[in-house]
């Protein structure tokens, strides 16, 4: 078995070869002109496949063609003007901006290495730049360590069905899901979009709750066709759920501006004491009802009625130290 | 399909060359800096690329790769003085990305950032630059609709002119409005929200402000420096929690349905026997973990310390007295619309 180094080497030399070459090269030739295809027929054939795999995994676009106009023979070349980047005017600031972007991918899960990237624009730019730009003032940090990540991109890009086990939010029952990716969004976390085949409606699915491994349906061709339209954001809040029956809370001066601030909730009234009311669409009562005491004594449910009762029956208990 | 599979090496070498080439005078800590490799990886590097080049491998065929007193060369490998084009997922993830940044209002680095996504866009094939879109399109991060966004402007300001500014803040972890000077360093998004981190001018200490919680800031018209070897990329990436001598430890038991509670709260362990997952963490606050239990309700256990047990008690007295009737939200309470 050859080393690594060696396998390097001879791959190396191929994008070399074929990078040069004028005319198509033929296989035979390969394994002439390259070092270390040794072996049988079969065994070249196998190795050169391999390689072919890694060089387009790289992203290199190897060509099929005749050797000549009669086409008798076929072999392959890579044209350096579709393999390399043409010359980029990009500034300084303009690569300061994308080094923002870059560097925000924390974690070795998405598929292209941003940094990279970055890298092969400013080499490409008319004045490359040798070192990183000076840290900014501005720093976004998306998590991108987990490998369920890579795993859910590549089947959203080749529109593969997948398996995993779910933790649902309501209760510790992980349960089989096997689903069509249709999208993930990163919203303080990040959640797939996607056809849960079982209940027959795209459900939203957060990868802190994916219990291990993702299954990716295997074979090349597509298991299914994402919708046209894009499908609903993830709710920011239990106060963003749609509905059309409506809560009215009253909340703190200390409270409500932060409150209108972060939920954009409509401003009812203000009280002579500074107390404001705000209302917000009320769907899942047992969220909101939650969402309220976390407000403690800042706030205070005006309408409905059952909400309230409800509030005040869990401050009752916990008065009593029923829930501890 | 986790990144570098199968030839991380390899990657590496076809960008070295290229990068070399246009860098002339390009150091060996330049390049290991760049590379994030030893020195020692650089001269196997070399020592390989000096094996590599054209059939028949010749003196005149084959790369010629050496460190002359500092400077790192390469030469003889014309076929890859250009950097190879953008793999399909690193146009995606910088378009993504960028994107994302370039929509925070505000954000004056948001017009260089769009031209520069503009030209990644222009040197993509029409095929390459369809199929690009198509996964952005499927691929969304979101780093507005925090509450935060107004105040990013006047903070990327005051960071870069260095200027103290006054802020009222609302602290959720002591329940506490308080007014405090800042010298704000960096500012950061994580978990769904924005930080700041400034020196402290109330606790004496570097401290994380949640940028959504500050009420007001104004500038007090005095400056400040940055420490030398501040590192904003350590403090954005070292998490949120820091520890302090004033720590007190907390277990709660958790139930199945509040276990979410893991996912959004710096905790120390989280075991699980019986149902119920037992989460330790340390705080010098126990005001927001006495919202915490309130919201969990019967999912909640307060273990240690016995005090906190006793303050979710009190804080739900507190919250019980908001609706008796005396304090009714009254019927006569003024509009809006007419106060304006």
């Amino acid at each position: 078995m050859p080393d690594k180094a060696d396998k390097t080497e001879r791959l190396f030399n191929l994008i070399a070869l074929l990078m040069d070459a004028r005319r198509p090269v033929t296989p035979d030739e390969i394994r002439k002109k390259i070092p270390g295809y040794g072996g049988s027929d079969v065994a070249f054939r196998r190795m050169f496949e391999r390689d072919k795999e890694e060089l387009r995994e790289l992203g290199l676009p190897l060509e099929l063609a005749g050797t000549d106009v009669w086409e008798v023979e076929e072999g392959y070349l890579i044209r350096k003007e579709r393999a390399t980047l043409p010359e980029l005017d990009l500034t300084a600031d303009e690569r300061a901006a994308l080094w923002l972007a870059a560097q925000a991918w924390q974690g070795q899960a998405v598929p292209g290495d941003p940094e990279r990237a970055l890298m092969k624009l400013s080499t490409a730019s008319k004045e490359p730049d040798a070192a990183e730009p000076a840290g900014g003032w501005i720093r976004a940090s998306i998590d991108a360590s987990q490998p369920i990540l890579g795993q859910l991109l590549d089947a959203i890009a080749r529109r593969k069905k997948v398996t995993f086990h779910y933790r649902g939010r309501s209760g510790g029952d992980v349960e089989e899901r096997t689903v069509d990716p249709y999208a993930l969004q990163h919203r303080g976390a990040w959640y797939l979009t996607a056809f849960d085949h079982a209940r027959g409606d795209v459900r939203h699915f957060k990868l802190d709750r994916v219990d291990g491994k993702v299954g990716v349906a295997g074979g090349r061709e597509p298991d299914f066709e994402p919708p046209a339209e894009r499908a609903a954001d993830v709710p920011r809040g239990p106060w963003a759920l749609e509905s059309a029956e409506q809560a009215r809370v009253s909340f703190s001066p200390d409270t409500a501006w932060w409150v209108e601030r972060r939920t954009g909730a409509q401003r009812e009234t203000e009280r002579d004491d500074g107390w404001v009311e705000l209302t917000f669409p009320l769907s899942d009562r047992e969220m909101f009802c939650s969402w309220i005491l976390g407000f403690a004594a800042d706030a205070v449910v005006v309408a409905p009625d059952d909400l309230r009762e409800m509030v005040m029956l869990r401050l009752e208990r916990a008065a009593a130290g029923e829930s501890m | 399909m986790p990144r570098l599979s199968t030839s991380p090496r390899l990657e590496r070498l076809l960008m070295l060359v290229p990068w070399v080439m246009a860098h002339e005078n390009a150091t060996v800590d330049d390049v290991c800096e760049r590379f994030k490799i030893t020195r020692e990886d650089l001269v196997a590097d070399l020592e390989l690329l000096f094996m590599c080049g054209l059939p028949p491998f010749g003196p005149g065929d084959l790369i010629e790769a050496w460190i002359d007193g500092d400077h790192v060369h390469i030469a003889s490998a014309d076929y890859l003085s250009r950097p190879l084009r953008l793999t399909q997922w690193e146009a995606v993830e910088l378009l993504v990305m960028g994107r994302a940044i370039a929509s925070l209002p505000g954000l004056a680095e948001a017009g260089s950032l769009q031209r520069a996504l503009a030209k990644l866009e222009a040197v993509l094939s029409p095929e390459e630059a369809a199929a690009a879109s198509e996964l952005a399109e499927r691929v969304a991060v979101e780093l507005e609709g925090t509450g935060a966004e107004p105040l990013l402007a006047d903070l990327r300001d005051a960071i870069a002119g260095r200027r103290r500014l006054r802020i009222t803040y609302y602290s959720l972890g002591r329940d506490k409005v308080t007014e405090r000077s800042i010298d704000p360093y960096v500012v950061f998004a994580t978990l769904g929200n924005w930080y700041v981190y400034a020196a402290d001018e109330l606790s004496g200490e570097d401290r994380m402000f949640r940028v959504d919680r500050i009420k007001e800031m104004t500038s007090t018209g005095e400056t400040f420096a940055i420490p030398e070897g501040f590192d904003p990329a350590r403090v954005a990436g070292a998490g949120l929690f820091v520890p302090s001598p004033r720590d007190i430890e907390v277990s709660i038991d958790l139930a199945p349905p509040a276990t979410w509670v893991l996912e959004v709260t710096p905790h120390d362990r989280a075991e699980t026997r019986d149902g119920w997952t037992r989460m330790t963490l340390r705080t010098p606050h126990l005001e927001w973990l006495e919202r915490l239990v309130l919201r969990l309700g019967p999912d909640a256990r307060v273990i240690a310390p016995e005090a906190l047990g006793e303050r979710v008690k009190a804080a739900a007295r507190r919250a019980l007295d908001r609706y008796k009737p005396a304090n009714r939200p009254k019927a006569k309470a003024k509009k809006r619309a007419a106060r304006s």
